[in-house]
């Protein structure tokens, strides 16, 4: 019976291991940092994204419609680039403030 | 701060949540992960990596089952995946051959549990999990049921024959030493 006790107390007996003192900061780093990689990797191939469109668009209009570009007067692109950074530019800036301020109060509450 | 309160703050992003979620559960993932691995520096890695992976599956528990399950059936199998890598063993009950030291004295209790503590660090990774969580985190067969994936009947069949096994060691033991005065 003695022998039984000693098993039963023996088998609830705390392990004999303890996580170092820091281990929620590294766990919680380590998610950032995975978490700031797989972003970094949407960001990419978001961009990876425009640029294939950009091309895209650019070889339909030389295949279909190759005088279109010839058409359009200097004076027509030099105002079209200018817009199209300044949309690319707003794009970004929505996406960063939508991350900053809506996301990261999420963080916070 | 009740469990289904805690996930929902972590799922909003609450640093302080999952702060206070690791508090309350590394109790149970260092049972299962400390059990399964010897070194201590695998351990806390494989601990770590429990807990990246209930953050990053956090989303998808229901509520079906407790939350203490959950995190142990993902501990168990982080654990358990890793010493396949490992290749640690997984041999049958009887095919161990225990190393018993001859430092432990029958008198002292705190020498018996250190000594029994051992014998369990010994025994097959199957027979080592159930019985932790049975006895350490009081689980009950249902739940270890869940937790690793064996029907009942051997769960109960694990604990039944590891505390037959254990009890034959420490008695075979005990005659020795008697034997010895």
């Amino acid at each position: 019976m003695k022998i039984e006790n000693w098993i039963d107390e023996a088998l609830k007996t705390e392990i004999n291991f303890e996580l170092s003192k820091g281990f929620k900061n590294s766990v919680l780093t380590a998610i950032k940092k995975k978490e700031l990689r797989s972003e970094q990797k949407v960001y990419l191939l978001i961009v990876l994204g425009v640029i294939l469109m950009v091309l895209a668009g650019y070889v339909c209009i030389a295949l279909f419609f190759p005088d279109l570009i010839q058409k359009m007067s200097q004076e027509k692109v030099n105002k079209l680039i200018p817009t199209a950074v300044i949309a690319v530019v707003l794009i970004a800036l929505v996406q960063y403030l939508d991350k900053k301020l809506i996301k990261e109060r999420g963080m916070v509450n | 701060m009740k469990d289904q309160e805690l996930v929902s703050q972590v799922l909003k992003g609450s640093d302080t949540a999952f702060r206070l979620l690791i508090e309350r559960y590394q109790r149970l993932v260092v049972h299962m992960v400390a059990r399964i691995i010897d070194s201590a520096m695998d351990r806390e890695e494989i601990c770590q990596d429990v807990f990246i992976k209930i953050y990053d599956k956090l989303s998808t528990f229901k509520f079906d089952a407790k939350l203490s399950t959950w995190i142990a059936t993902i501990a168990y199998r982080t654990a358990v995946n890793f010493a396949k890598k490992k290749k640690i063993d997984q041999v049958d009950l009887e095919a161990v051959s225990f190393k018993i030291g001859a430092e432990v004295s029958m008198a002292e209790e705190k020498d018996m549990k250190q000594f029994i503590h051992r014998l369990v660090d010994q025994l097959p990774v199957n027979y080592k999990t159930v019985l932790t969580l049975f006895y350490l985190d009081g689980f009950s067969y249902p739940e270890i049921v869940e937790v690793t994936g064996m029907p009942e009947g051997t769960v109960k069949n694990y604990i039944h024959r590891a505390r037959i096994k254990l009890k034959s060691i420490v008695e075979q033991y005990a005659k020795q030493e008697v034997a010895l005065l």
